[in-house]
Formats: structure tokens, sequence, C-alpha cells
């Protein structure tokens, strides 16, 4: 009985000996979230300040549903045949002498 | 935002066309239904008198203004200026600061310190505008005081984090020192806003445009809403720039070509770079962006000009269609924004 008892009490001792290896053993292999959380916010906090990148906590700026589509029109900047590239100059604004119709464009513009 | 100093009635243009004065711009509304113009105007002026009521930085009785003189202290406000709070602190948190709303004292001391009327009439009849940076930056040599001022203004800018907005209350606290200006928003915000309430009332589709940020709301034209984007509001349809349809959301256009003054001989414009103080000096001159709302256009607009030569990467990265013109007049375009007929553009940036 006596032996039966000390045996008990290596295999409890054993068991819990085993028990902590294998909590080591597995925190290594799953080094679990809150430390690499933390170590996330710590890079989030410095990139917020050091790179300008736009931060995903607020709802992004939303795409349209369908994007712009092109009008052909005849413009006073348009460019020769044999110019490369567009370019836009900063001229005065044309006053229209007719009230705008259902088809005159919206002016988007700074202001 | 300025106060509404116009009753101007709304001068009605055509049979589904609209257009008056307000905030020292011009408002535009289109509907698609004749008959629900008369309805629509209505509401788009009661929409937009409560937001001035709430919102103008220039009314010593509006909600901001109660705001603005309790520097310190927890303000109560309602919940319409708590909204326009919300999408200014939305917009600096997107542009990591690059739209900040807490440059209100910035602007103040850069002289634009009343309704845009007032100053751009002061400043074309060449009155000597209110100079509180030149005041403040004291009795110097021009390159020193310009130094000065350069530090002063980027001191009044106290960074949208030390805003805290309380939606439960709701309340706000700003820190003192510091003023809102909710001008980089709001206009975009309340042509949403009112877009929606003319479509509402009219049940139609509906178009509204304030200062060039236009909004839609309902089904649009057949051929869509057309829109004509330059460097200024206020040109006629046929100034340079490029003519393109929208079925639906907003398209807003910032500009540093127009909206600008001089301040104590030093030039002067509204879009200002908060972590200076001082109006941006980048490589682009007029941004035009197309997004689901006017409201989200316009941060992009905003921020791009700010960003300068990073704005093309930062555009197609949160993936908008933009036009930029660049200070030379080169015209780039991002993502799926529409190649202008008969004339080849560029899609490398500066």
């Amino acid at each position: 009985m006596n032996r039966l008892g000390r045996v008990n009490r290596w295999l409890i001792a054993g068991s819990v000996a085993l028990t902590g290896v294998f909590t080591e053993a597995a925190a290594s292999a799953f080094p679990g979230r809150s430390s690499s959380a933390k170590q996330a916010q710590g890079n989030a906090s410095a990139g917020a300040t050091t790179t300008r990148t736009s931060t995903g906590s607020a709802n992004p700026v939303q795409a349209p549903a369908k994007a712009p589509e092109a009008v052909s029109e005849p413009s006073a900047s348009e460019p020769s045949a044999g110019e490369a590239s567009s370019t836009e100059s900063v001229q005065p604004a044309e006053s229209s002498s007719a009230a705008p119709t259902e088809e005159t464009p919206v002016v988007s513009g700074g202001s | 935002m300025e106060s509404v100093l116009t009753g101007a009635a709304a001068g009605v243009c055509s049979a589904n066309h609209a257009e008056w004065e307000i905030w020292g711009t011009k408002v535009v509304l289109r509907v698609t239904a004749p008959e629900a113009l008369t309805p629509a105007c209505e509401a788009v002026r009661d929409e937009l008198a409560a937001i001035d009521r709430a919102c103008s930085r220039f009314r010593p009785d509006s909600e901001l203004s109660a705001v603005n003189a309790g520097a310190g202290r927890a303000t109560r406000i309602g919940p319409l200026l708590g909204d326009a709070l919300a999408l200014a602190l939305r917009a600096a948190a997107l542009t990591d600061g690059d739209v900040d709303p807490t440059i209100g004292s910035a602007l103040v001391l850069s002289g634009y310190d009343r309704d845009w009327s007032l100053l751009a009439r002061a400043d074309r009849d060449g009155e000597p505008a209110a100079a509180p940076l030149a005041d403040v930056a004291g009795r110097a040599g021009d390159t020193e005081r310009s130094e000065r001022s350069t530090a002063i203004l980027a001191r009044r800018v106290c960074g949208w984090r030390n805003v805290a907005l309380d939606r439960s209350g709701p309340t706000v606290r700003i820190p003192p020192g510091t003023a809102i200006d909710l001008g980089a928003t709001a206009k975009a915000w309340a042509a949403d806003r009112a877009a929606q309430a003319a479509a509402n009332v009219g049940e139609c589709g509906a178009l509204v445009g304030i200062g060039g940020d236009i909004a839609t709301a309902g089904i649009a034209p057949a051929r869509g809403w057309m829109v004509h984007v330059t460097d200024d509001h206020r040109a006629d349809h046929r100034a340079p720039g490029q003519t393109i349809a929208i079925e639906s959301g907003g398209l807003a256009t910032s500009s540093t070509a127009v909206r600008r003054w001089r301040n104590e001989g030093k030039e002067m414009s509204h879009i200002l770079d908060p972590r200076t103080g001082a109006p941006v000096r980048g490589s682009w001159r007029t941004v035009s962006v197309a997004a689901a709302s006017c409201a989200d256009a316009n941060i992009a607009t905003t921020a791009a000009l700010v960003r300068a030569g990073e704005a093309p990467a930062w555009l197609s990265q949160i993936g908008v269609p933009a036009r930029l013109v660049s200070t030379g007049g080169r015209v780039y375009t991002v993502g799926d924004w529409p190649a202008q007929k008969n004339a080849p553009l560029r899609k490398d940036a500066p």
C-alpha cells in the first residue's frame, strides 16, 4: 500500500511536470494574440506617425457604383493633332448669354 | 462655411434647373421632374439653412461658434453638428490628418476671418484686410516675420486627435486656443444631404451642386448627369476642362486657383496644410474625384492637394477615379477616370 501511494505521488508529480513541458512547447509553437497584438499596435503607432497612410478604423472612402463616362464635346483647350499631351490653360471664364438647358453641363470647379 | 448672408430667391433658369447664392458660392439644383423643382428648391434651402445654423464658423449664433467660444470645456451640441464633426474626424482619420478640422485658428490668422464674399470684395478693392497674423508676428524684418508667422500658424493647428466628440451627449470639447472649421468637409456633406432631401420631396432624381461640389440622389437622367470639371466652379461649361457623365454618387473638385487673397503682401489660399498651417504649395492646381458620395469625393480632393506628389498613388490605393491638373497645366488621370475624347492624357504623374 505504501509502495502504491509512493507510485501515485510520483505519477502525479510526473504528470504535473509533463504538463509544464507541453505548455512551454505549445507557447513556443503558437505565441498567442496578446504579445503579438501589442507588437502590432506598436508598429501601427509608429507607422501612423512616420508614414502617411490611411488608417483602417474609419469607414474608407467609397468609389462610385459606376465610373464617370466621357462625353464628346468640342473643347477650348483641345490640342492639335501634332501635340503629344494634353495641357490645360487657365483662361478667364466665358459668360454664357443663353439660359442653361437640361443638356447644359453643371460645372464642378474650385470655390 | 460662411453664414447665409443672402436671402436671394432661387433663380429658376429652366423648367428643371435653379441657381442661387449661398456661403459666398453658387448653388445649383437640377431635377428630373420639372413639377418637383419648386418643392425641391424649398427642401434644399431648408436643409442648407439648418446646416448653416449648426456649422457656420462665421455666425455668432451658430452651434459651432459656441463650441469654438467654449474651447477647453465640453459643449453640448445638436445631432446635425454631431454628424458634421463625426464626418470631419473621419476625414482626418482617413487622410492621416491631411484634412483636419482644427485649422480654424490658422485660417483666421491667415486673414480668412469673415464670409468669403466680404473677404473677396475687400481683396478686390485693395482694402487692407485685417492682418492678425502680422500683428501676432510683431514688428520685424520681412524674412523674420515670415518665419515667425509660419511658426505661429503651425502651432495654431492643435490636431484632430485632440477633439473629444461624445456622440452620446452629444458634446464636444476642443483644447483652448483651438477653433474648428468644417469648410473642408461640410459643404460637400451639405450637398449630399440637400440632394437627398430634394429627391425625397420631389420623388425624382436630383443633383445639387454647392460651390462645385456635386451630389446626386435618385435615378439619373437617361444619359446621366453632365458635369464639366474645370478650375473655377463659376466658370462657363465651355471653360478649359472636361465634360463627363455620372450616374450616381458625388463628384468634387478642389483647386488652389480660386479663393485666394493677400495678407500683408503674402499670397494666401483657403486650402491649408495642417502640418504647417500655411497654404499648400504642391504639384497640383486642380483635382477632381468621383466617389460614392460628394463628401467622400471632397475628402479625396482636399487630401490630394495636400499630399502633392504622393496624391496619385494614394488615390489609386483608395480606388477612386480622379483627374489631376498640375500647376503647369498638364492633365493626369487615376483609376477609371475616362480619357478626354480627342485629347490623349498622361497617366504618369510628375
